[in-house]
């Protein structure tokens, strides 16, 4: 489904993005660093909460492996950048 | 007409027997590489009744029953070596009970496991049965009667004939008999503390009688499930790998296996971990225990937890298990067979090189793997290797490397799975003599006129 042009959203104002965005876990996870990922996850999508966002938009296709269900299941839906151009290029 | 076939029309009814060249060519052959034969006769029974009498019908004139499931063993059992009469299941369909309270199920002999699995679904979301990593067609009895495995043998204790809780028979003179507690009370509930007569129609190919009907254990089903995939270099690591897994008594499932495809995972082990759970908390502590139990491997970076996206955990979780399936054709020639073989779990290292040893010489594409059955008690390992059917050459490669592979795991001290004619001459070669004597007791007790399935465990 195409999305109308007149609803697309900004980029959210988020404490964590930029420089100061936090990581997926996903690298922490191939580390093995369990004790890390549950909390930088949570950080993550708790502060997205917090900005009160409806999308959360991937980069990576293994961020949105790592992430995504974890969004979705905090009510945010997860969608690709490359999904996202192709969206509004057909808007 | 012929005199025979007239005689099955009247037990069953003329839509429900052929002798057309047609149904004789389809039931002659498997899916396997063992050479077909044409029956003479393709039944259908209903009923139990029907199934008597056409065993009394064989009976009085000598002629062979080959019971048949979903009919894709693979290895040829349903094969019928010497012509006669395939008894084809799959009219006997029915879900006969189902006992939420003391968690079993009463099938008729005909039922596949995706039937069961539907129902289940639809009547009784909280309760499932342990699922072979088969087609849904493939029967409830047909899996147990060859000892099959599934997604529950890790967590619920063993292979599936070892799930049954009773059985009805028709023995091959005609008589029917209840096994279990359902020969004395009116509850399927269990085989225990009777004398365990079940066993003699488990394992045996269909040469002691024709099973009708199934109780079966029905096991909780956690409404999350998820999967961890441990990888390793090293195959000597994997026994242990899973000891340590098992030992915590939280996965549903484990499996291992190396394979070429997906090309991710060429040359590693990998273990699959199978978990279910009531709320995400109780699968976090569940992943997290897995975790602690393997620290040391990934500590080291010797081994480790691999991130997976949600579709390949979710395939891990999977009942039935595809991943063999999307393996099964990849010649695109329609050919598959694969060699399992029951053994102790410390044997996995060698039956890997094994398998590896007699697939490379010969290019052939290989999957070879294990399910670990009950807390480690044993793997059923398979070996698989697709062929092109339209290829003689790639069938025979193929049908050498079974071959290989049946002696290389007697030789590891396994014994070969639902074994093909070949592969149940080699075990009776190395079985001990007074345990011959006694299965040739058994069948010539059971079945005088020697009618059932005959050709299968010949003792010499």
């Amino acid at each position: 489904m195409p999305w109308n042009r007149d609803e697309m959203a900004a980029r959210a104002a988020r404490e964590h993005d930029h420089e100061r965005a936090l990581c997926c876990g996903g690298p922490l996870e191939v580390q093995q660093r369990f004790d890390l990922v549950e909390d930088i996850q949570h950080r993550n999508i708790e502060d997205m909460r917090a900005a009160g966002v409806s999308h959360c938009v991937f980069n990576c296709p293994f961020c949105l492996w790592t992430l995504g269900e974890k969004v979705f299941k905090a009510g945010i839906v997860p969608v690709m950048m490359s999904d996202l151009c192709q969206r509004a290029l057909s808007a | 007409m012929d005199p025979t076939l007239a005689r099955l029309q009247a037990i069953v009814g003329a839509a429900s027997v052929s002798d057309s060249a047609e149904e004789r060519y389809l039931y002659a052959r498997d899916q396997g590489l063992q050479a077909p034969h044409a029956p003479d006769y393709v039944v259908l029974p209903g009923s139990t009744q029907e199934v008597r009498q056409i065993v009394e019908l064989a009976n009085e004139k000598g002629i062979p029953v080959v019971p048949m499931g979903g009919g894709m063993v693979l290895s040829g059992l349903t094969i019928p070596l010497r012509g006669g009469i395939v008894l084809d299941m799959k009219r006997m369909n029915r879900i006969l009970e189902v006992n939420a309270c003391s968690r079993y199920a009463v099938v008729e002999a005909g039922c596949a496991q995706g039937m069961l699995k539907a129902y289940l679904n639809k009547h009784h979301p909280t309760l499932k049965h342990s699922l072979p990593d088969a087609p849904p067609g493939v029967t409830i009895a047909g899996n147990i009667a060859i000892h099959g495995s599934g997604h529950l043998s890790q967590h619920e204790g063993g292979f599936h004939s070892e799930m049954v809780t009773g059985l009805e028979v028709v023995l091959p003179t005609g008589e029917i008999v209840r096994l279990g507690s359902c020969s004395t009370v009116p509850t399927w509930h269990a085989r225990a503390p009777l004398p365990d007569l079940v066993g003699l129609f488990l394992g045996w190919n269909g040469t002691t009688g024709v099973i009708t009907k199934v109780g079966l254990k029905l096991f909780p089903r956690p409404p999350l499930v998820d999967g961890l995939l441990f990888m390793s270099a090293d195959p000597d690591r994997v026994p242990e790998i899973v000891s340590r897994i098992t030992a915590l008594e939280v996965a549903e499932d484990i499996n291992f296996m190396v394979t070429p495809l997906p090309k991710m995972f060429a040359g590693v082990e990998i273990t699959m971990i199978g978990l279910g759970a009531n709320t995400p908390e109780e699968m976090a502590l569940k992943k997290r225990l897995c975790r602690e139990a393997l620290r040391t491997y990934w500590e080291s970076k010797e081994a480790g937890f691999v991130p997976l996206p949600p579709k390949i955990r979710e395939g891990i979780a999977e009942a039935p298990n595809k991943t063999l399936t999307r393996f099964a054709d990849v010649l695109k020639g329609g050919g598959y067979e694969y060699v399992g073989g029951i053994i102790p779990l410390e044997k996995w290292p060698q039956a890997c090189r094994m398998g590896l040893e007699i697939a490379r010489p010969d290019g052939i594409t290989y999957s070879l793997g294990g399910r670990v059955i009950g807390r480690g008690h044993s793997v059923m390992f398979f070996c698989a290797y697709p062929f092109n059917r339209a290829d003689e050459k790639s069938m025979e490669r193929a049908r050498r490397a079974l071959h290989d592979t049946n002696v290389a795991i007697l030789e590891l001290g396994g014994i070969p799975w639902k074994a093909e004619l070949p592969a149940q001459r080699l075990i009776l070669e190395r079985m001990e003599t007074a345990t011959k004597a006694l299965m040739r007791r058994i069948m010539q007790t059971l079945d005088p006129a020697g009618i059932m399935n005959p050709g299968n465990w010949e003792v010499a």
